[in-house]
Parts: structure tokens; C-alpha cells; sequence
């Protein structure tokens, strides 16, 4: 034990950073959380590019996805990787730049304070900063809606991708995750099983490189797909608590 | 239906049954999967055979013609096998995300251990 070396009073902290060919974003993002002052393991899931080479180059860890997985697969095994290592709490940060190291601290602090799932929003507030397209926000209050409706749980930002993880949450996220557009489903889920959830306004940016995970062709497919991912998800619930 | 085509459909059943047999010898098909077309062979070699039986049942049952109730057994089997393979298809999938996960943390743990030896 290196008692000197780290508080033990502090939680350890885990940033998960998942990486499908971000080779112009990820050295910056790394850098980024480095510099905040924190643990962090990139998931590069099966990247097509040069984003191993480039981690391996710049000495990043790296945690090696043999195939793609998809961003579920790819944030699973950051929570396996953290439940694995014993971490207490962790973040998960995308690859691509669009999150900002300096709301590390209080989305940690949110989860210190009980929170089971921390969810970092760009609605919560008037934070300025990226919002995304007309089209998208449109999604995201009808996901809102579902989640309010059949999962009883008042999330503005159901589909942010910038979320800690108490040590509940890793467990269950690390068993039971979705593969495909997974956070408005997981949020469902946690909330059937009586996780506490809570939201911090942040500010996010457009991204630095790559392409988006989701085109305008599939958004037709995704809002049908989570709609009933969170319906699903809200029976189960209610079938479980029948039982 | 005529003897012809009873003989006919009696050959097709039995070899679908060799042929289903020989990929489960050459280890292509699992027994377990195997069952449920031998089942669907040997249903539609005792209809041929026996298709006295299959017109009672259907008029039993309250079909118009024989050749309905066919085609409504065979298409609901299809459905049927075509669902439990979704199913095995879904499972595969999730086994194969845990095997790449555990696969990747144990590389990671490998690289980890080599690192610290070429340090050392």
C-alpha cells in the first residue's frame, strides 16, 4: 500500500474513454483528462484507423477491443475494466473531444454525494455551448418524455454521453448493458432497479474530428429502437416488482 | 394426390434426412438443431405416406381444403424456426461482447506484466 502516495479518504476515480477511429481527437482528450488529474483507460472498439497506433505511440493506455463492438460494447468493457480494477467511480468521457475535462470535478463530487448515475446536460441550464441540431432536440424532449412517462424519471439529456458511475452503476452496467445507443435505455434500467440519478448542467462542444455515431438516415430507426428499448425496460420493472 | 407425386415427396423427405444427418456427422450442424428438421421430415414423410390422415385432420379442424392446412402447418414451423434462431443468433452475440471484453482486459493485464518486467 502506498499510503503517502494517495489519500485513501478520496475515492479512485476512473475515466473510461471510448475511441472508434478518432485518430485527429484522442491524444488531446487524453491529454485533457491527464491534466484534470485523473486515472483513465481509452476502449478503442476495433478502430478501422490509426487510433491504436497512435496510443501506443503517445504511451496512452489503452484497453484493446480485438472487434467493434459499438459504443455499449465499448462502454461495458470500460465498467468491466473499472469493476475489475476496484475502481470506486467512473466517468465516461467520448473520444471525440465533444466533452470538457474541467466538469470532471463536479460530476465526481455529484456521484461523492450519493449519486448513483451522474448525467451531465446541456439542457439543465443555459450553459451555452453546443446543443446540437433542431432535429436532435426535438429526439431528445420525446425521449425525455418516455423516460418521465414509463421509467418515472425526470432526465433533460437523456442521450448525454458524458456520465460517472457510483460503484452500483458499475456493477449493473458492467452485467447488463445496452449494445447500440445505449444511455436513454441504461437510464431506464437503473431507474427500475431504484438507482439514484442525478444531473449537472455542463457545457459540450461540436466535435473535433471523426464522424458522429449517428446519421439522419438512422434516426428514424433510433427513436423507434429506444422508444421501446425504454418501454421494455419500464415492463420489466413493473413485472419484477409484481413478482 | 396422386402416387407420383406421394413417391416424390417420400424421396425429398428422405434425403433431406440423409443430408441433414451427414452435416450433423461432419460436425457442420449440432445434433440439438438437427432434431427439429428430422422432426419436420419425418411429419412430412408420414403425410405423404398416410394422407388420408392429413384430410381428416384438417377437416377436423375446420379447413376448407388439405392443401391449407399444409401450407399453414409448414409456414407456422418456418416462423417458428426462424424465431428461435433469432434467438440463438441474440445469444451468440452477447456471449461473443463478453468474450471480446474479457479478451481485451486480459491483453490488458498481459501488456501490463511485460511492461513492468522490461522496466525492471
Amino acid at each position: 500500500m502506498q499510503q503517502g502516495k494517495r489519500d485513501m479518504s478520496r475515492p479512485r476515480v476512473l475515466v473510461i474513454i471510448p475511441a472508434y477511429n478518432e485518430q485527429e481527437s484522442i491524444v488531446d482528450v487524453v491529454r485533457s483528462v491527464v491534466a484534470a488529474g485523473y486515472d483513465y483507460i481509452v476502449v478503442n472498439d476495433g478502430s478501422s484507423d490509426a487510433t491504436l497506433s497512435i496510443c501506443r505511440e503517445n504511451g496512452i493506455s489503452v484497453l484493446n477491443l480485438p472487434q467493434n463492438l459499438g459504443i455499449g460494447g465499448a462502454v461495458q468493457a470500460g465498467h468491466r475494466f473499472a469493476q475489475t480494477f476496484g475502481y470506486d467511480i467512473d466517468v465516461q468521457f467520448d473520444g471525440d473531444g465533444q466533452h470538457d475535462a474541467r466538469f470532471l470535478d463536479a460530476i465526481v463530487a455529484l456521484v461523492e454525494s450519493g449519486a448513483d448515475l451522474a448525467i451531465g446536460s446541456r439542457f439543465l441550464e443555459e450553459t451555452g455551448g453546443f446543443t446540437s441540431t433542431f432535429m436532435r432536440r426535438v429526439g431528445k424532449s420525446w425521449l425525455s418524455w418516455c423516460l418521465r412517462h414509463f421509467a418515472h424519471i425526470s432526465v433533460s439529456d437523456p442521450t448525454s454521453g458524458f456520465r460517472a458511475c457510483g460503484r452500483r452503476a458499475i456493477d449493473l452496467f458492467a452485467d447488463n448493458y445496452p449494445i447500440d445507443y445505449p444511455e436513454p435505455e441504461s437510464i431506464a434500467v437503473a431507474a427500475g432497479l431504484g438507482l439514484t440519478i442525478r444531473e449537472m448542467p455542463v457545457v459540450m462542444h461540436e466535435r473535433q474530428g471523426g464522424v458522429s455515431s449517428i446519421g439522419f438516415a438512422a434516426s428514424a430507426y433510433y427513436m423507434v429502437k429506444v422508444t421501446l428499448a425504454i418501454l421494455i425496460a419500464a415492463m420489466g420493472h413493473t413485472a419484477r416488482r409484481g413478482r | 394426390m396422386s402416387v407420383t407425386l406421394r413417391i416424390c415427396i417420400a424421396i425429398f423427405c428422405i434425403l433431406l434426412a440423409f443430408y441433414v444427418i451427414r452435416l450433423v456427422s461432419r460436425r457442420r450442424l449440432l445434433l440439438k438443431y438437427s432434431l427439429l428438421w428430422l422432426t419436420l421430415v419425418v411429419g412430412l414423410l408420414l403425410s405423404a405416406l398416410f394422407p388420408d390422415c392429413v384430410i381428416l385432420l384438417s377437416g377436423l379442424l375446420g379447413f376448407e381444403m388439405a392443401a391449407n392446412f399444409i401450407f399453414f402447418i409448414g409456414l407456422f414451423c418456418l416462423m417458428a424456426i426462424a424465431l428461435s434462431l433469432t434467438v440463438i443468433v441474440s445469444r451468440q452475440s452477447q456471449k461473443i461482447s463478453v468474450l471480446t471484453q474479457r479478451l481485451a482486459i486480459v491483453e490488458y493485464c498481459q501488456d501490463k506484466r511485460q511492461d513492468t518486467r522490461g522496466d525492471a
